[in-house]
């Protein structure tokens, strides 16, 4: 617990947290492309990965967070907030473990969370997603009044106020880093901006969450109760969650 | 006497509505939550369309209809059982692993504090 802020340079100290299940084929490179770009200690929590996943990330010089079994995306991004707390750090950058948010993002990520501008920042990139997703992103804007392009994305700065936020016990229901992190982040009063960013197809596999009909029905079912659940009569009145928005274009 | 389709209606919207208040007071996942909204639609579909049931117990050759509803709902609880067990065994084992991997760690941990005593007063 040494890393303060604001380090000598007027910069925060930054982690990278990324979750990664079964992900031996790409990890590496993905662990090898941050550090390109940023010189930030990365984190990879091993969701209890059956291949070399682990090994990769470690090859590439990362730290690993082994799980005992599995926790989930969700409860392996905790995990990151808790390490990030712990050892003092201000600020968190979460990426996916597949290839698809290039490092050459970070620095423009974790740049409105660093100035102070809003708690949390999402990179998005509307583009890239199917017409069913946006239909269920939709959806979701519908349900819940968030006022968000995308609101599943995994690419996202969080400040140690959002960690603290989101490793509360009432987190630990949650399955996702989505909706019900957003609901839970807004209703604790914190801020977030949108910020486009090129995306990369998939290094390999495919969405956890959209593989096959009945995980999307599922994954349908579930986040319309528990925006059901977490509805209040004030979300649809303002939109205090929008800190800044630079997504280039309307909506 | 009330019609059947208000009994049924009065069931599902209370379970429903238990099932959005556990979600808020962040008492239940909504993975499970999910199951459960899905049960209180069949009740509310079943009390609002009887004939549904009336027309399923005649393909399947039941002769009193509302057993079949019964029969359904056993089954259902039934699931529900095993599906409990099946979790609480997997807790069970989670719970199992976690505590030797806690053990595993302090034992370390201790190792290391001794070490560094021992080079401290050495």
């Amino acid at each position: 617990m040494t890393v303060g802020f604001p380090m000598a340079d007027g910069t925060a100290s930054c982690l990278v947290i990324v979750p990664a299940r079964n992900e031996a084929a790409s990890v590496g490179s993905v662990v090898r492309d941050v550090r390109r770009y940023v010189d930030w200690r990365v984190v990879v929590v091993d969701d209890a990965s059956s291949d070399e996943t682990a090994a990769e990330a470690e090859a590439a010089d990362a730290l690993v967070l082994r799980m005992p079994f599995q926790v989930g995306a969700w409860g392996a991004m905790q995990t990151g907030f808790t390490y990030a707390l712990r050892h003092g750090y201000e600020l968190s950058c979460t990426m996916d473990a597949d290839g698809q948010h290039p490092g050459e993002t970070l620095p423009a990520i974790s740049a409105p969370v660093m100035k102070g501008i809003s708690d949390v920042a999402i990179g998005v990139c509307p583009e890239r997603a199917s017409s069913a997703r946006h239909a269920a992103w939709k959806l979701f804007r519908r349900m819940t009044g968030l006022n968000l392009q995308d609101v599943t994305s995994g690419l996202r700065a969080y400040n140690r106020n959002a960690m603290e936020v989101l490793t509360s016990k009432e987190a630990a229901l949650l399955n996702y880093q989505d909706v019900g992190v957003l609901l839970m982040l807004r209703e604790a009063g914190l801020t977030a901006t949108e910020l486009k960013v090129r995306m990369e197809a998939r290094l390999n596999g495919h969405s956890r969450v959209y593989d096959s009909w009945w995980t999307v029905a599922r994954y349908l079912m579930e986040t319309c109760v528990l925006s059901a659940g977490k509805w209040r009569p004030s979300w649809h009145l303002d939109d205090m969650f929008i800190a800044s928005r630079d997504v280039g274009g309307d909506r | 006497m009330i019609a059947y389709h208000w009994t049924s209606g009065i069931i599902a919207f209370v379970l429903a509505g238990t099932i959005i208040w556990l979600v808020r007071n962040n008492r239940l996942q909504a993975r499970t939550a999910a199951g459960w909204m899905v049960l209180a639609l069949i009740i509310a579909a079943t009390g609002l369309f009887p004939g549904m049931v009336d027309f399923a117990a005649r393909v399947l050759g039941i002769h009193y209809p509302p057993t079949l509803a019964m029969l359904c709902g056993f089954a259902v609880l039934l699931v529900k059982l095993v599906k409990n067990d099946i979790e609480r065994s997997r807790s069970q084992q989670q719970i199992r692993i976690l505590a030797q991997k806690v053990s595993h760690l302090e034992a370390q941990l201790d190792d290391r504090n001794n070490e560094r005593r021992d080079t401290d007063s050495g």
